[in-house]
């Protein structure tokens, strides 16, 4: 069946009608908060609950798995270390995708019409890519007419070498810091665990989640731990949600996820130039492959970020390298 | 003896012609109830874009009848989604409450399971608005064909029990 997600997107917040929840299963979901010392087996369970019986059947690729990838007529894949390996489970079929997607949405594809214009849905945390024909209006993409691939992202666990590193960073000051790291390589969750130690140090910070990754929310509420001192804005892009912030929330530290186009240089542009600590993340290999590319040696250059990490992965491992950007 | 022969015929055929009207009556009133509920979908999918569980609960707060036990039932089993496709969901939420349902209304609210969950804002809300549409014409023949049926059941009962009755005296 083929499913045309426009691209109207508007608030679904209304404030009308009692809360009639008590009544219904679903309307109560299971609000656990996720904690970050058990990240990764609660986003297992959570990936868990997304897929259909047959596809449960991978219990030992489970802990180690990174990337669930899922094909349209192939096995399922799994990526592990940066590479997939198929598994010998039976072939995918669009019904398993849609399915997967109606369990991911809600059975509310017109709610999350928004974010599949941009490539993915979120699901308490888990971003799951989606993948096939889109459908077009002139040049402007208004939804996706065939799904033929979903890639369901399971976060990295947040280990006491992780919190060792975060607690470095914030030596001797909190300062503004790029996290750099290729795909895959746990930068996003890294970030979260940032979020959460400067939140706990009583810093206001305030967070732009625009896929709902950072913070898993549901109902208004993050379902990750981010501190007590932690406002959310989801949804919205970059650049309206940083004026927003800065308006309306008063932030010391604001923390956004992928800086990847110009318009995001702006947006740090004017958070720094407000004097709002940033916390950010980039696709890269490290200084010297990103002074390469035009964006990120402007982002570089203009000496918004105090401080960079860059996470590598050697033989399995992974290396994480500060280096102060400027003085 | 004969009189009371007489009265309890009279008597059983007016419940049976009184219970049918009922049963018609009930099941005008499911299409009613399922037509106005549609018509709320419709309006709150396109004003709020609401999220199908969220939605399934409000229209349950403000629904009534057999379209509220099945918005319930529905919102119950959206757990399974995932394992179960929605509209499997929606099928069987409608089978639960199809006695008390008119076979051209769990024909049209069947097929209109197939567009809901999947497909873009506009598609859904065009399927919903239809879907009412034909609900409401389909109510209102029942209404105007209520009103002869009863009078021409309590007349057939009447002079059906009045045929017998004479017969026995």
């Amino acid at each position: 069946m083929q499913a045309l997600l426009l691209s109207a997107f508007r608030p679904v917040f209304t404030g009308r009608g009692k809360d009639i929840s008590a009544l219904f299963s679903y309307a109560a979901p299971d609000m656990h908060r996720l904690s970050m010392g058990s990240e990764r087996m609660d986003a297992i369970k959570i990936v868990r609950e997304l897929l259909p019986a047959e596809l449960l059947e991978i219990p030992d690729e489970f802990p180690k798995m990174e990337e669930l990838r899922l094909r349209v007529g192939r096995k399922p894949g799994i990526v592990m270390q940066g590479r997939e390996i198929e598994t010998t489970r039976r072939r995918i079929d669009q019904e398993t995708l849609m399915q997967i997607l109606e369990k991911a949405t809600g059975a509310s594809m017109h709610a999350a019409a928004a974010t599949l214009q941009n490539g993915f849905v979120s699901y308490r945390g888990i971003r799951i890519g989606v993948c096939g024909e889109v459908a077009c209006v002139g040049e402007e993409i208004i939804g996706m007419r065939c799904v033929g691939s979903l890639a369901i992202r399971i976060p990295h666990a947040c280990t006491e070498e992780v919190r060792a590193v975060i607690e470095s960073l914030f030596q001797p000051d909190v300062v503004s810091t790029l996290i750099v790291g290729a795909p895959g390589a746990g930068k996003t969750s890294l970030l979260r665990e940032m979020i959460r130690c400067a939140s706990s140090r009583a810093l206001i910070v305030s967070v732009i989640d625009e896929r709902n990754e950072l913070s898993a929310s549901f109902g208004g509420r993050a379902q990750y731990d981010l501190g007590p001192c932690c406002d959310v804005m989801i949804g919205a892009r970059k650049e309206k949600a940083s004026m927003m912030l800065l308006r309306g929330m008063n932030p010391q530290i604001i923390a956004m996820d992928e800086i990847s186009q110009k318009e995001d240089l702006r947006v740090i542009e004017q958070v720094a130039g407000c004097g709002v600590i940033l916390f950010a993340t980039a696709h890269g290999e490290g200084r010297d492959e990103m002074i390469k590319r035009p964006l990120y040696r402007r982002l570089l250059q203009a000496g918004y970020f105090h401080q960079m990490l860059t996470i590598r992965c050697l033989d399995g491992k992974r290396v994480y390298e500060r280096e102060y950007l400027h003085a | 003896m004969k009189g009371t022969g007489f009265l309890l015929i009279l008597s059983s055929a007016l419940l049976l012609s009184g219970r049918y009207v009922r049963i018609q009556k009930k099941q005008t009133d499911t299409i009613f109830s399922f037509a106005s509920m549609l018509e709320q979908m419709c309006a709150e999918l396109e004003i709020n874009m609401t999220p199908m569980p969220e939605l399934l609960n409000r229209l349950a707060k403000s629904t009534t009848g057999t379209a509220r036990d099945f918005l319930i039932s529905l919102t119950n089993s959206l757990s399974e989604l995932g394992g179960t496709a929605f509209r499997q969901l929606w099928l069987r939420a409608l089978f639960i409450h199809s006695q008390s349902m008119d076979k051209d209304c769990l024909r049209e609210l069947t097929e209109l399971g197939d567009f809901l969950g999947r497909y873009s804002l506009q598609a859904q809300c065009d399927a919903i608005r239809s879907c009412s549409a034909r609900l409401r014409l389909l109510e209102d023949r029942r209404r105007k064909r209520q009103v002869s049926d009863r009078r021409l059941l309590t007349g057939l009962a009447l002079s059906g029990a009045a045929l017998l009755g004479i017969m026995l005296l």
